[in-house]
């Protein structure tokens, strides 16, 4: 552009940013907001950005910073309720580790998280046999899809909750009924949610098997089974938590032990310190086995990362 | 990345080149379409998406149909395949009728049709796990043939880490390596900038020949039907029919020069009038 330096120069001039638009470019700090004079666009934000991507310091920042928001509120709560002889009470962050470090030392907690991770293995264990094989059958076949779907949305609104007394009297107190009600309380999530992801399958791929030869047995193990795999353990890591509602329903009803006993017992002494930790250890065990299933997704599906 | 400009040496036949000056219609055809109708749908959402298709390709031909977007091309390529059933109308190969997919007929399809979870190789190897070929004859034919499409190197690589160009090389080796009859094309350079889908024409020019493969191809893409077939088959649209047959006379033996041969161009703007021509 060396032909027409003045008609560029005019230009030039009508852009010049002011100096305190000049210092917000310095800092690369952009705010949403109207268009400014002299500057173009609509500034798409960094924390605010739609759909955006955090850096990972920024995200373990933000994640520490909600869970100390966390603990500050439980902190504030148990000083305002501090004395209190009725109502709201909330035990100290004190009393509650001293609980917690009370029920390990006694074994209580290790026999607790046995039964009731026992109690989930076993229920959690069928149901998802159950959703993988159903659901995978209703994903590929279209006669499996349209016999099963209409009878699994009925039953799918039943609270599972709504069965527990029916259970105790079909299956007694004994463990039988527990593990039926985490089955129930899950399955129908687990099919339907794995029918959606065996569905997920590119018909391309379906069509490339069966050009190639692969029978139907053979596509659906050798290419419905494989894609669906990490949605699998993604369904699985998303309705355990139903799991645990579930077992806490189960448990409450009748047991010896379990986690969900301990808080009823508890509840009984008025042990706020007890339920706390309870609860506490209920969140924790939550969080790891989110991350195991994380790690096993991982894992399991290196082309899906 | 070169593409390779030699397709190796599978299954050379050369028998094929007697078939050099034969005229097209008095060699033995390896497909026959007769009479095919498909129609979607009934009452008043009813397509006749083909009408009364008959065609041949003859055992070593390359014939292609061209045809705008949603003629029906596509759904005629899928029904050779098997996996949709016509309306009316046969298919044969070799005289026995197609009532489903099978790898006497290999398909590449246009993209995204290659196992993401599977290596290069794992891919290749499918269609031969399916005829339950040995581990041992089934790692050499994978070599072999990955040879052939040039991407020895990229054996153990994920889709994913490939370019498109050379999934769809992939897509073709995992289609040849069963040595099927008849090898089905469902615009398979669509999806791929122009300089890939040119190295592949000659790639795939090059398989052709001296594979002696039998090739259907579909395809919008009018230079690269006349640049690859014997036979162009131009279809209408609703309902599809072919409406014109070109023959292509370059022989089998044809290079990059030919883009630039006058006779090319003229044929090619022949086949483009016949596709655009008001009905």
């Amino acid at each position: 552009m060396t032909g027409a330096p003045d008609a560029a120069a005019p230009v030039r001039e009508h852009r010049a940013a002011t100096p305190a638009e000049a210092g917000s470019r310095e800092t690369g700090h952009t705010t949403e907001g109207r268009p400014r004079p002299g500057s173009r666009g609509r500034p798409l934000g960094t924390l605010g950005r739609i759909r955006g991507q955090l850096s990972l310091p920024w995200r373990l920042g933000l994640g520490g910073l909600g869970l100390m928001g966390l603990v500050a509120v439980w902190v504030v709560a148990a000083q305002a309720t501090a004395g209190a002889e009725q109502g709201v009470r909330v035990p100290t962050v004190a009393a509650t580790w001293s609980a917690l470090t009370d029920l390990w030392s006694s074994g209580t907690l290790q026999s607790d998280l046995t039964a009731s991770g026992e109690r989930i293995l076993y229920g959690y264990g069928i149901s998802i046999a159950i959703g993988v094989v159903v659901g995978v059958a209703i994903g590929a076949f279209p006669g499996v899809e349209g016999g099963l779907e209409a009878p699994i949305g009925f039953v799918r609104y039943i609270p599972a909750s709504a069965l527990t007394p029916l259970m105790l009297l079909w299956l007694g107190v004994d463990e039988a009924p527990k593990i039926t009600l985490i089955v129930v309380g899950t399955v129908f999530f687990n099919i339907l949610m794995v029918a959606d992801v065996a569905r997920g399958v590119p018909r391309e791929l379906v069509h490339a098997a069966a050009t190639l030869g692969a029978s139907r047995r053979r596509i659906i193990l050798r290419v419905v089974v494989p894609h669906s795999l990490p949605g699998m353990v993604d369904v699985a890591r998303i309705n355990l938590a139903a799991g645990w509602l579930m077992l806490v329903v189960a448990e409450l009803l009748a047991s010896d032990e379990g986690l969900a006993v301990r808080i009823a017992r508890a509840t009984r002494f008025l042990n706020f310190d007890v339920m706390f930790a309870v609860l506490i250890v209920f969140g924790a065990i939550g969080v790891l086995s989110d991350l195991a299933l994380r790690g096993v997704r991982w894992a399991v599906a290196p082309w899906d990362r | 990345m070169t593409e390779p400009t030699d397709a190796g040496t599978v299954i050379a036949d050369p028998g094929l080149l007697a078939l050099e000056g034969v005229p097209y219609d008095q060699r033995p055809a390896k497909l026959e379409i007769r009479g095919l109708v498909k129609v979607f749908g009934s009452g008043a959402a009813r397509v006749v998406a083909l009408d009364g298709i008959d065609l041949d390709v003859p055992a070593g031909g390359f014939v292609s149909l061209v045809g705008v977007s949603g003629c029906g091309k596509s759904t005629l390529l899928n029904i050779v395949a098997g996996l949709e059933r016509p309306t009316d109308g046969t298919v044969t190969v070799d005289g026995d009728t197609v009532v489903g997919p099978g790898p006497d007929r290999g398909v590449v399809f246009q993209a995204y049709s290659l196992f993401p979870w599977r290596t290069v190789a794992e891919n290749v190897a499918f269609g031969l796990e399916c005829l339950n070929v040995g581990r041992g004859e089934r790692r050499t034919r994978v070599a072999e043939m990955l040879g052939v499409v040039g991407l020895s190197e990229f054996a153990d690589r994920l889709p994913r880490e490939l370019s498109g160009g050379m999934r769809q090389r992939v897509a073709i080796a995992r289609a040849l390596v069963t040595e099927p009859d008849l090898l089905l094309l469902d615009e398979p350079f669509g999806a791929l900038d122009l300089q890939t889908r040119r190295s592949l024409h000659e790639f795939l020019r090059l398989v052709w020949q001296r594979t002696g493969a039998t090739v259907l191809m579909v395809t919008h893409d009018v230079g690269e039907a006349v640049y690859l077939s014997e036979r162009v088959a131009v279809m209408s649209t609703r309902p599809g029919r072919v409406a014109n047959v070109v023959d292509v006379p370059f022989g089998r033996a044809r290079g990059p020069e030919l883009r630039r041969d006058e006779r090319f161009m003229a044929l090619e703007d022949e086949v483009d009038d016949l596709l655009h021509q008001p009905r």
